[in-house]
């Protein structure tokens, strides 16, 4: 069973109602789909962090209730688009986690029913999650091999050693590169995303690929 | 600073979902409207997966954050790759610290002798403080010397281990493709046998029977300037008895290779046939390449021959010669 955001009653998302919402975000049509993205982007890591499972379809919701309020008539904002997209993102969050509890609860009372026993496809799971640990060292050695190597030798030191002696080391190696300690955490950040999306992208296409 | 490193301690806890809903609310409207904070954010949501990759966080940092980033598959899979990564530059990091070590103490074993010496010196050091002026200068300069070429050292390290990472995996393949090699030369070599066997009893057999027609065809193919069938396509009458077929291939091209490669494919471009690792033979009218084709296996129609050659470092390359042949049956 699985977790819904109840959608609005009676109201479908038509494309004049979202063409309305972009245009009320920027008049340049191109800017507003660079501002859609951006908020969108935001919303989907304001749900995750707030521990939401379904946070694409959340923030997607979101959207949809604001492009409904637009085409409504109602007037949603002046200069700062953002509070708005929070206040309503965060009724979507609550609705969410009501529709949760609820689900939970007829979870546990199926259980007290018929007492849960393990998934036997958890073995096949398991022997899966094998093979993907195998092609995740192979993908990642590619990976490290496409980095270059100052690259490496920051990721490398920024993770180094002791965490009691962490900080006293970046900010050692922040002075060695003449940038302060939060363009160091950034850039550091950008070498492993980029890590990580190529070990990601490998995995998807298979280490031949 | 201060400030700093308690913003950072609040923005952690509303990673890690213990911050009171008002607080949360604020960083929240933090983010949304500034892309910098946001990237922040980023960032330490990033570092949390490495510090809990590599036991880092405290134990109530951990719960908290296996209950609100471990429950999305998503998620799941990239604590997977966080962990091998942070798992990869632990080694190496290892690697780094050991050498530093030696660095270190080398650097401390400097600084002791030069202090005995002081020491032993007491009253003289007293009298001559432009030596010591000097002598600090000089201390100093060497001091910046050892810590530059220490970074310069591990970077040169960093680098090597690369270099080595890359080129057992070049010997990898290079081996791969010697084993591929060698099971196709055994083929051949299968291969050339059989003929070689079906030739000589060919031959035994036409020694006895000279009236028959003779059982191998042979026919020197010129290629042609353009990729088309059109053009230079060669006519051949098989007669029924014939069952091998010798083809003498002129190489037109400059280049030499160490081997070559023919190809025989079909007026619709299937592949009928191919040789690997074939030798050109040089004559007195040119270079050729021989090649010996059982006839059972060439149906009568349109064919086109592709040869591509092996350079020095191994790569396969079109040499630019196309034959074109025309098979009938008599």
């Amino acid at each position: 069973m699985s977790v819904s955001i109840s959608q609005r009653k009676g109201w479908v998302i038509t494309r004049e109602a979202f063409d309305r919402m972009l245009a009320e975000l920027h008049p340049d049509i191109e800017r507003a789909g660079e501002q859609y993205e951006k908020i969108r982007q935001k919303l989907v890591k304001l749900f995750e962090w707030r521990g939401c499972p379904h946070a694409e379809e959340c923030a997607d919701e979101t959207f949809n209730r604001v492009a409904q309020k637009i085409s409504e008539g109602t007037s949603i904002w002046t200069n700062d688009p953002y509070s708005y997209f929070h206040g309503v993102a965060l009724n979507v969050l609550r609705e969410y986690w009501r529709s949760a509890e609820q689900t939970a609860k007829t979870l546990e009372e199926v259980a007290q029913i018929h007492g849960l026993s393990v998934d036997p496809e958890d073995l096949l799971l398991l022997e899966r999650e094998q093979r993907e640990k195998e092609r995740l060292l192979e993908c990642l050695n590619r990976c490290l091999q496409k980095l270059s190597p100052e690259s490496l030798h920051l990721i490398t030191r920024y993770h180094q050693g002791e965490e009691s002696l962490a900080k006293a080391r970046r900010k050692e190696l922040a002075q060695s590169l003449g940038i302060p300690l939060n363009a160091l955490r950034i850039r550091a950040y950008r070498i492993r995303a980029a890590i990580e999306e190529c070990v990601k992208n490998c995995l998807e296409r298979g280490p031949e690929g | 600073m201060k400030d700093k490193a308690d913003n950072e301690k609040l923005l952690i806890r509303y990673l890690l979902g213990s911050l009171p809903e008002e607080q949360q609310m604020q960083v929240e409207g933090g983010f949304l409207g500034d892309d910098q904070s946001y990237e922040r954010l980023l960032a330490l949501e990033n570092e949390l997966f490495y510090d809990y990759a590599q036991n880092k966080l405290a134990p109530e940092e951990r719960e908290q954050f296996e209950k609100r980033f471990l429950s999305s598959e998503q998620n799941r899979k990239r604590a997977m790759i966080v962990s091998a990564l942070a798992r990869k530059m632990s080694e190496s990091a290892s690697i780094e610290t050991d050498e530093r070590g030696i660095a270190d103490r080398e650097t401390q074993r400097f600084w002791q002798s030069l202090k005995s010496y002081f020491v032993a010196q007491g009253a003289a050091t007293k009298v001559s403080l432009a030596a010591l002026g000097i002598l600090s200068f000089a201390l100093i300069w060497l001091v910046i010397g050892v810590v530059r070429l220490r970074n310069e050292f591990n970077q040169f390290r960093a680098q090597r281990a690369v270099q080595a990472d890359r080129l057992r995996q070049q010997a990898q393949q290079g081996r791969a493709l010697a084993d591929e090699l060698s099971l196709k030369l055994e083929r051949e070599a299968g291969q050339n046998a059989i003929l070689r066997q079906e030739l000589s009893k060919m031959h035994a057999q036409s020694r006895g029977q000279v009236e028959n027609p003779p059982s191998v065809i042979s026919l020197v193919l010129t290629s042609s300037i353009v990729r088309d069938q059109a053009s230079g396509m060669k006519r051949l009458y098989l007669p029924q008895a014939a069952r091998l077929l010798k083809l003498l291939l002129k190489l037109k091209g400059e280049v030499e290779y160490k081997s070559y490669q023919a190809i025989l494919l079909t007026a619709e471009g299937a592949e009928r046939w191919s040789q690997d690792m074939l030798q050109a033979q040089r004559t007195g009218s040119g270079r050729f390449i021989e090649l010996w084709l059982q006839t059972k296996t060439l149906a009568p129609g349109d064919y086109e021959l592709r040869l591509k050659g092996y350079a020095s470092d191994g790569t396969l390359e079109e040499t630019g010669d196309y034959y074109y042949l025309s098979i009938r049956r008599k």
